[in-house]
């Protein structure tokens, strides 16, 4: 059941070059197949609490037929690029990608990106700033008068959650702790790892949660591989939602080129950040049009780091030596991770280990969305579409939760109040609860 | 890594109410079930309702469906309701008021009573099974209406639907616009946005003392079916307690919040007890000889497999996705590309009156199956683990028959229990039938 909206008007098959062209068009193309039924609108967690935004049916196949010039309606850049309207159209429109395609062409025909936008975009140069200051730049930013003093000049919401910047980055923490375990290794050439998986770590893991990093090399290595860091940058994805398609550009092409030696040597490039790695598999393609063999290779090799070991389970080769943890963990499945189709992974996992709980929130949001929740303009409304999420997170009584994204966990942890944990972490109590 | 397949007992495919039914069926029976589909499912655009049967095949509206049941089914053998049988569409039934009763949204009504209720275009129309809120609406009852909508909800209109209905009814129908102030000056309304005003005790007060002002006389009144989206029992009880009056919800235009509360109430039913549900991806099956042996889902950067001891193929019609028809006139079904029972030729899809007695040869087709609804292949020979359900099955109508969700409640009951049976693991510690 191949989407194919051309078939009814153009039955004869089409040539290699119309293929080509028609791929290229075919987010937008994908709107003549609406059929108004408002599927999307019933599902949209923006304009089900805010009348900034008319929803997706609006300004997604809607306004599609009216663009064919300057902009026709703004508020699309309200759309928070959940994913969720395409992911119901019963009729197979992209309509989150036209949105996003839309306000990529509205911020190149302002020029560009705002200052605030152009600097929120880029975790990886934020990162790369603050680190040797990480102690004096936390201590800044745990300041209300700064934070106000950042809204009032960038308008970055006050009260919106600032992850602490670590000192040390994940990279130097894996070099390090690589050449002790090959220290200690040495001459026991039976105990190495034969088999290896390259580790697509993203900023998050990189500039704030490097012991994120450090845990899902414990886990990998429990199961037999030894996790490996290719070259890599930022994946893009800030860029693309804050509509700057050519800078996102670059990254992707440099990404792409320092992991299609992983993706050649056939390794699984693992990755935690369901978004960044959706990024890789699908928007690379999909909305930077980057169509080339290589970004095909390196798309088909990306896992997230939950659907891989959900694979090795799959083939009876997961280390499922868990031992008991008694708790119950409310999780919620964020909007990227729907999108990339491989269902719950990481509930499949968490399963397993014996006296866990997983219990799977019904919400579709958590509001922040990457960086959509940090804008003041926008933070009011990211906290009322998360505000179900936390209230059944609240209700389930549990002191801890789980979630496979970073800004959806610190999203989680500052509207629920409940520490909220990546699913890699849960595992690895479960293994640790065996010691 | 490409050569994994995940294994599960069942596999729903479709998100529609066969679907919804069949996974709650097997999940009470201890099955591991994932529920897959390419969209949100067709629970949004409908009224909320459950209609059995509401004409025979002459057009006669029918007053007791469970005893019409049986003519239905000795004149049509190979009518779904033929196949999947009274029991199981009591069973259904039975279940579906459970998972319903689970997010405290009851249902009015027998099997063996159609009532008949107001449109919102103001004529009729024959169902079963109704929401409580919409009880209290029935046009056999003589006690005069009052319809009442808001002027920046356009998408419902009071004057026009009174003076319809007032054409077919012995009683007076009065009807009320309300101007108000947390509705009016904002973007265009739809029934979701109202619905969830109606949640709010504030705004149900604001609203009650502006229809106490202008009863009419009424007996009841009538509201859009928008009295509350998460709380829609509290919603109602609190209007009716408050004018002294029975309150009655009528089905909108899509998206239909009534139709919402029943797909909720089963997605929280479902997710509860750990059914996976994924929504969002076009999804292809293969069939070796007499058996499906997986589905590929088209997820990002690279397919993800699925085997299963059983799938429940409950995708639709023509209408809903499950079965494609080209220009050409080849009828398609689109998961496993089975057999599709219909016209050969596209100039015969459609004879006579468009909207006349008779049903359109286009609106009957769909994938033969035998008696247990094992979809039939290629040789007509049954596909074991296929079990279809819904508006993906051949030889009923229903918009003329005004079957709809009775056949898609029974089939996909049928369709569930063909399953366990078909399910290892079910049938390996002694569960199900």
């Amino acid at each position: 059941m191949v989407f194919d909206p051309l078939t009814p008007r153009f039955p004869l098959p089409l040539r290699e070059r119309g293929r080509r062209a028609f791929e290229s068009h075919e987010i937008t193309l994908s709107a003549d197949a609406c059929i108004k039924c408002n599927v999307c609108q019933s599902y949209c967690p923006v304009s089900n609490v805010t009348d900034l935004f008319p929803g997706p049916k609006y300004v997604g196949p809607q306004a599609q037929r009216l663009r064919t010039g300057p902009s026709v309606d703004y508020t699309v850049d309200y759309c928070s690029g959940c994913t969720v309207c395409t992911r119901v159209c019963p009729s197979g429109v992209k309509i989150m990608e036209l949105n996003s395609k839309a306000r990529a062409a509205m911020v190149e025909a302002r020029g560009g990106l705002s200052l605030r936008d152009r600097l929120i975009a880029r975790p990886e140069l934020l990162g790369q700033l603050s680190r040797p200051f990480a102690p004096l730049v936390n201590l800044m930013l745990g300041q209300r008068l700064v934070r106000l003093g950042m809204q009032a000049l960038l308008r970055i919401d006050a009260r919106a959650p600032m992850p602490p910047f670590s000192n040390q980055s994940f990279r130097a923490l894996h070099r390090r702790a690589t050449r002790l375990r090959r220290s200690r290794l040495q001459g026991d050439h039976t105990a190495q790892a034969e088999r290896q998986v390259a580790y697509f770590y993203a900023c998050s893991t990189d500039y704030y949660e490097p012991q994120l990093g450090m845990k899902v090399v414990d886990v990998m290595e429990r199961n037999g591989y030894e996790t490996v860091l290719p070259r890599q940058n930022c994946c893009g994805l800030p860029l693309i939602s804050n509509g700057d398609y050519r800078s996102a550009r670059k990254y992707a092409e440099r990404n792409i080129r320092k992991l299609l030696p992983a993706a050649r040597a056939g390794l699984p490039i693992i990755a935690t950040s369901t978004s960044c790695s959706l990024t890789l598999k699908q928007y690379y393609r999909e909305l930077l049009d980057i169509r080339t063999e290589e970004a095909e290779l390196v798309a088909r090799n990306v896992y997230d780091v939950c659907e891989f070991l959900r694979l090795l389970h799959d083939r009876g080769e997961l280390n499922t030596d868990f031992g008991e943890v008694d708790q119950t963990v409310p999780y919620h499945a964020p909007c990227q991770l729907k999108s990339h189709g491989i269902g719950k992974p990481a509930l499949d996992l968490m399963e397993l280990i014996p006296g866990l709980r997983p219990l799977e929130m019904d919400a579709e949001c958590c509001g922040t969305a990457g960086t959509y929740g940090y804008k003041q303009e926008k933070y009011d409304i990211a906290m009322k579409v998360g505000s179900s999420l936390f209230t059944q997170i609240e209700q389930t009584g549990s002191a801890i939760s789980a979630c496979d994204s970073e800004t959806c966990r610190w999203q989680i942890e500052h509207g629920a109040r409940v520490r909220s944990y990546h699913p890699i972490e849960i595992l690895l109590m479960g293994y640790e609860a065996r010691a | 890594m490409r050569d994994h397949i995940r294994h599960c007992d069942t596999i729903v495919i479709g998100s529609g109410l066969a679907g919804l039914l069949a996974a709650a069926a097997l999940a009470e029976r201890g099955a591991r079930v994932s529920l897959i589909a390419k969209g949100g499912g067709y629970l949004h655009f409908t009224s909320g309702c459950v209609d059995i049967l509401g004409a025979d095949t002459a057009g006669n509206a029918l007053d007791d469906p469970l005893s019409a049941l049986s003519a239905l089914i000795a004149g049509n053998p190979s009518h779904p309701y033929a196949l999947a049988r009274e029991d199981a569409l009591e069973q259904s039934i039975e279940l579906f008021r459970r998972v319903m009763s689970s997010s405290d949204y009851l249902f009015a009504g027998t099997l063996s009573r159609n009532v008949l209720m107001p449109t919102a275009l103001g004529s009729t129309r024959v169902t079963c099974l109704v929401p409580e809120s919409m009880a209290a609406g029935d046009v056999r009852d003589d006690s005069p209406m009052l319809i009442v909508g808001f002027r920046s909800f356009r998408d419902f209109y009071p004057p026009y639907l009174a003076a319809n209905l007032r054409r077919l009814v012995p009683f007076s129908v009065h009807d009320l616009y309300l101007d108000l102030p947390a509705l009016d000056g904002r973007r265009h309304l739809l029934s979701m946005d109202v619905a969830r005003c109606f949640d709010d005790p504030h705004f149900r007060g604001e609203v009650i003392k502006r229809v106490k002002a202008n009863l009419h006389g009424a007996g009841r009144v009538g509201f859009p079916a928008v009295l509350g989206l998460d709380r829609p029992r509290e919603a109602a009880a609190h209007l009716q307690e408050r004018l002294g009056l029975p309150v009655f919800e009528i089905p909108t235009l899509p998206p239909s919040v009534a139709g919402i509360r029943v797909d909720n109430a089963f997605r929280r039913w479902l997710m509860q007890r750990g059914v996976r549900i994924e929504i969002g991806f076009w999804i292809e099956g293969r069939i070796d000889g007499s058996r499906a042996i997986e589905i590929v889902v088209d997820s990002a950067g690279h397919k993800t497999r699925y085997s299963a001891d059983a799938y429940v193929l409950a995708t639709g019609g023509t209408g809903g996705g499950g079965i494609k028809a080209y220009p050409n006139g080849r009828l398609q079904e689109t998961v496993f590309d089975l057999p599709v029972q219909g016209p050969a030729d596209r100039t015969a899809w459609y004879r006579g009156e468009f909207l006349g007695r008779e049903p359109q040869p286009i609106s009957l087709v769909g994938v033969r199956t035998n008696g247990q609804l094992q979809a039939l292949g290629a040789d007509s020979r049954p596909i074991d683990n296929v079990l279809v359900a819904g508006a993906t099955l051949p030889s009923w109508d229903p918009t003329r028959e005004k079957s709809g969700e009775g056949v898609a409640l029974a089939t996909g009951w049928k369709a569930a229990m063909g399953a366990v049976a078909l399910s290892s693991k079910l049938n390996s510690v002694g569960v199900g039938k």
